[in-house]
């Protein structure tokens, strides 16, 4: 559960709050939106793959 | 043939590749290890991208950039809450059969009118979204064959769709069976179009840009192209549309059904929870490769169909085909899908409900009705979806007519919040806030699409009516709705109370809490009168399916009649019938037809049972003072299990709540078959005895004798009555009943009768010698009359002799004859009670006790009238007193007197036996009826003689007591019953 709020919060981070601007600035390469969704997949999987 | 000719051919031969997917599956034709794969089931729910996604996407991105991903983006971010989200959602709709999203909210908030506006409500949102796929299907056709949209075709891809729908969605007599054919052929839909798509990506990346170094060289020669994806992001609707891809994940009707209704097995949400969005990051990747291509090759066709004109312009033939086909699949997924979905929907709350209220459901074939209302709603829908497109001529971008139908199912967030997080929430609550939203939904979205279609509405637009046109529609539209749903949903929820049935359905969401709410008891008693009562709704052949089911589910006989069991098996018939037509329709039907028995019949009867078996099989910790009063729970059911004495405690319909070990050792009913009885139900002779003695009005029952299997049992019965404990305000919700304490009394009753035969032989043994010498006189005298007789000659002496030798010989008989009669006395303790005629008795006894030394010594004078009758046994009375005149004569001196008399006092005899003896001192006066308790020295008594005495008169109702005389000696004073000598 504690995992499932963190990752949330990790994701809400990346893509539903002001961080938002930080990757969109334009300055990073144009794929840098998926590497960030990529990460919270992965980080998803393992969370499903431990526990919960 | 012509190109249209062409593509249409190509359609429907990709359509027969998924009916034989479909029908494959079905037929078992495929490896079940692959069909159940999880990956399938993620994949399925690869439905949520449509046409939107395989070609709007690009136009998407060509608009507003980097904001595409949103649309996903928010999807995976519900697909993280997976185990808190999600989770939760599939327990409920699985335990409770509910098919639809209408379910889910008329489940929670029990409305006539819940599940008509959600359902309602979907169909106005989810309507043009239907209308977007055929619009995309017949465009891309145009944008390939150069001509304008081919509404023919449009009209036969429809009609391919609808059959394909009938035959593998609706092919169930039910909707809650699962579609196994219909979750592969989606599952294989969405494969085709992720292939399609990276195909159609790697053409961008090799075919125009020759490698990722000519992308490269792009870009740096384009650097615009990269800004122009990500300066939207930070200026356009991005959280806005994170929000409505959030709430769409799992709310649009198609995604509800492919998560919830059509999953196989809890356990692939796990895989699916990272797969689900895995895939959909893969679909989008070459979105900005084929944005950027399009720009580069200067393709002259909309953004929203670069996919298509950048294969027409650089692929192969058979590239483009593949990638209509790949939209085809699109298309074709999402409309099966939700057209199934929204004819359940229909069915449920709309048609079914018109029905039951006007009492025109079939009394026949009731599935047969259902499945082809289903079959005719599909129809239908996929037509208002036609004529929506042919009507509307939309001339909006994909993307636009999408996120209506988005911003719509948001409107369903905060009733899925109150759903998953706040009890308290009510079906006013919901209503009012949906309502509410759906009213900014309208007059923001969908009254200026209409009116910019054409159609003569009213070109109010609430947006610029506020004066807010500056701001972007999607987000005003959105914060609006929400607020205003949000604050109706709060306040009309605060300003109600929740009902019993939304309390009960909140607790569905919490184990926990559900616990505590045990099924409720029918009025029906037996299978057969459910049976009538539901035929009566549903009609004999569904009603007797139904119920064969149910029990079959629940794993109960078909004659089961315990009150636990019906309340279970009507709880079970609801949540089928859910499944058959809606949570709504099965409550009226259950509630109308299956009444439950008042709150005085169900009592908390089962809550007891049940707090306890959840409790014992929880994985939830205690914590606290719950922690506490659990500990203390289980220390008094201890007690209670761990009693020597019988406890058995009833309800006041005679259902058996406790029955602990030691009542089942002397019942010889294990507990399992006996909780949750009733005493009827118990076997003979427990049914009996205790049935009437809970009925009787005596709160003590002694010495009750009964046979159990062959053996005699004597019982002490003890109840006590249990009146509303616990309940605020008593009586409904307290518990109540009776407590029946069995006191086992064989062992000590067969021990007594040994002690009493003991007594019994040691009387015999003191009176030997006295016995030995009565006899000896007599035949001391045989002896000589004998050697007379010898010699003797005259007839008349001869016959002298004789006559005495007869007489003394009957002397003889009758000490023999007492002996034998004492020793075989009341050995039998069943031995039948009958009127003993008292003053014979005390003869007996007195002649038996004068035939010890002792007793020649002291007269025995009995004073008892002639007709004076007791209801005894004549065997033990005689030991009662042989014993008490035994025990006089002990005490009394040479010369002294004992006397017997009695007299009728009422329903009693009273008799005093007294002597002169020495009297007892008074301070053991109390404890001479103890067994062993003697005041002789050692080895010259045993100490029983009283206490046997005590024990008889007891066993035959009466009472015994001493006390010393004023003037000398003691007297015993009987009670016994009295009883008329018969005539």
């Amino acid at each position: 559960m504690d995992k499932i709020v963190i990752l949330f919060l990790f994701g809400t981070l990346m893509f539903a709050s002001p961080w938002v601007h930080w990757w969109a600035s334009g300055s990073l390469p144009w794929y840098t939106p998926y590497l960030l969704w990529a990460l919270l997949i992965v980080l998803i999987a393992l969370v499903q793959r431990r526990d919960v | 043939m012509s190109e249209i000719g062409t593509l249409y051919a190509v359609g429907v031969a990709y359509l027969a590749v998924l009916f034989f997917v479909a029908y494959a599956t079905d037929n078992r034709w495929l490896p079940d290890a692959l069909v159940r794969h999880p990956m399938v089931y993620a994949l399925a729910l690869g439905v949520y991208a449509t046409s939107w996604t395989y070609y709007g996407s690009v136009g998407f991105a060509q608009i507003q950039g980097y904001n595409f991903l949103t649309i996903y983006i928010g999807v995976t971010l519900a697909f993280v809450l997976a185990p808190v989200m999600l989770a939760p959602l599939l327990r409920l709709v699985r335990e409770h059969q509910l098919t639809s999203i209408a379910d889910l909210f008329a489940f929670r908030y029990p409305s006539p009118w819940t599940g008509t506006v959600v359902t309602l409500f979907m169909l106005v949102g989810v309507l043009p979204y239907i209308a977007l796929q055929i619009k995309a299907v017949a465009e891309s056709v145009a944008v390939i064959t150069q001509e304008a949209p081919p509404h023919l075709l449009a009209l036969g891809f429809c009609a391919t769709l609808t059959l394909f729908a009938i035959l593998f969605g609706a092919r169930h007599i039910t909707p809650r069976e699962k579609h196994e054919g219909l979750v592969v052929a989606i599952a294989f839909e969405s494969a085709v179009k992720l292939l399609a798509l990276l195909g159609v990506g790697a053409l961008a990346l090799f075919g125009v840009f020759g490698g990722p170094n000519g992308l490269g060289h792009w870009l740096t020669e384009h650097p615009s192209a990269i800004h122009a994806l990500y300066a939207p992001v930070r200026e356009g609707p991005w959280f806005t549309c994170i929000l409505l891809a959030f709430a769409a994940g799992f709310l649009l009707p198609r995604q509800f059904h492919m998560l919830f209704v059509e999953n196989m097995d809890p356990r692939a949400l796990k895989t699916a929870a990272w797969a689900f969005p895995a895939f959909l990051l893969l679909l989008n990747l070459p979105i900005p490769l084929i944005l950027w291509a399009g720009h580069a090759a200067d393709i002259d066709t909309p953004a929203d169909y670069y996919v298509l004109g950048l294969v027409a312009d650089h692929g192969s033939r058979w590239l483009m085909l593949a990638t209509f086909v790949g939209g085809v699949s699109a298309a074709s997924a999402m409309m099966i899908v939700t057209t199934l979905a929204l004819a359940g929907m229909c069915l449920n709350h709309l048609i079914l409900p018109a029905h039951f209220q006007q009492q025109t459901l079939p009394r026949e074939n009731l599935y047969g009705w259902l499945l082809w209302g289903r079959r005719t709603l599909i129809v239908v829908i996929i037509g208002m979806g036609y004529g929506f497109y042919r009507l509307l001529e939309v001339h909006h971008g994909l993307v636009q007519i999408g996120l209506i139908s988005f911003v719509a199912v948001t409107q369903f967030l905060p009733g899925l919040a109150g759903l998953l997080l706040w009890p308290r929430a009510t079906r006013t609550g919901f209503l009012a806030g949906l309502i509410g939203g759906i009213g900014v939904w309208a007059t923001s979205l969908i009254l200026p699409l209409l009116y910019q279609s054409g159609l003569p509405v009213s070109d109010f637009n609430l947006q610029h009516w506020l004066g807010a046109s500056s701001q972007d529609r999607w987000t005003f539209a959105t914060f609006w709705s929400l607020s205003i749903n949000g604050a109706l949903f709060v306040a009309g929820s605060l300003l109600t109370r929740p009902t019993e049935r939304e309390q009960a359905a909140a607790a569905a969401m919490r184990p926990r809490d559900a616990a505590e709410a045990p099924p409720t008891v029918p009025e029906a008693r037996s299978i057969v009168e459910f049976e009538e009562r539901l035929a009566q709704a549903l009609g004999p052949q569904t009603a007797n399916m139904e119920l064969v089911r149910a029990l079959a589910d629940l794993g109960l006989a078909p004659n089961a009649s315990r009150p636990e069991e019906l309340g279970r098996l009507r709880e079970r018939l609801e949540r089928n019938l859910s499944g058959l037509v809606g949570p709504a329709l099965s409550r009226m039907i259950v509630d109308n037809r299956l009444q439950v028995a008042p709150p005085a019949r169900r009592a908390l009867a089962d809550s007891l049972r049940f707090v306890e078996a959840r409790l014992a099989h929880s994985n939830v910790r205690l914590q606290g003072l719950a922690a506490e009063l659990d500990t203390l729970r289980r220390y008094h059911r201890e007690v209670l299990e761990e009693l020597p004495l019988g406890v058995c405690s009833l309800t006041p319909e005679g259902e058996v709540l406790i029955w602990n070990t030691a009542m089942a050792r002397i019942s010889g009913i294990a507990g399992s078959r006996a909780i949750g009885r009733t005493l009827a139900d118990l076997d003979p002779p427990w049914q009996g005895v205790l049935a009437a003695f809970t009925e009787g009005d005596d709160n003590h029952l002694y010495k009750l004798q009964f046979g159990v299997r062959g053996h005699d049992r004597w019982i002490n019965l003890h109840k006590a009555a249990i009146e509303s404990l616990g309940g605020e305000g008593g009586g409904a919700s307290g518990i109540e009943g009776t407590v029946v304490l069995v006191e086992d009394l064989t062992e000590l009753h067969v021990l007594e009768s040994e002690v009493t035969h003991n007594d019994r032989l040691a009387s015999i043994g003191r009176l030997a010698a006295g016995v030995a010498h009565e006899i000896g006189n007599p035949l001391t005298g045989i002896a000589s009359l004998a050697q007379n007789l010898r010699f003797e000659t005259d007839a008349s002496e001869q016959d002298a002799c004789v006559r005495q030798i007869l007489v003394q010989t009957r002397r003889i008989s009758d000490i023999v004859q007492s002996l034998i009669t004492f020793a075989h006395a009341g050995n039998d303790p069943s031995a039948t009670r009958e009127a003993v005629r008292l003053r014979e008795c005390v003869d007996e006894a007195i002649h038996l006790v004068q035939l010890g030394r002792e007793g020649r010594g002291v007269a025995c004078e009995n004073r008892v009238p002639s007709d004076i009758n007791v209801h005894a046994n004549a065997q033990r009375m005689l030991q009662v007193f042989v014993n008490l005149l035994s025990n006089a004569i002990q005490a009394s001196s040479e010369g002294d007197r004992i006397t017997v008399e009695a007299r009728h006092d009422g329903d009693t005899v009273e008799i005093n036996v007294d002597d002169e003896g020495r009297g007892i001192p008074s301070e053991l006066i109390e404890r001479i009826f103890e067994p062993f308790f003697t005041t002789k020295p050692a080895g010259q008594g045993t100490g029983l003689g009283l206490s046997v005495v005590y024990s008889i008169v007891d066993e035959h109702g009466g009472s015994v007591s001493a006390a010393n005389r004023p003037e000398r000696g003691t007297r015993f004073t009987l009670r016994l019953p009295a009883e008329a000598m018969p005539a």
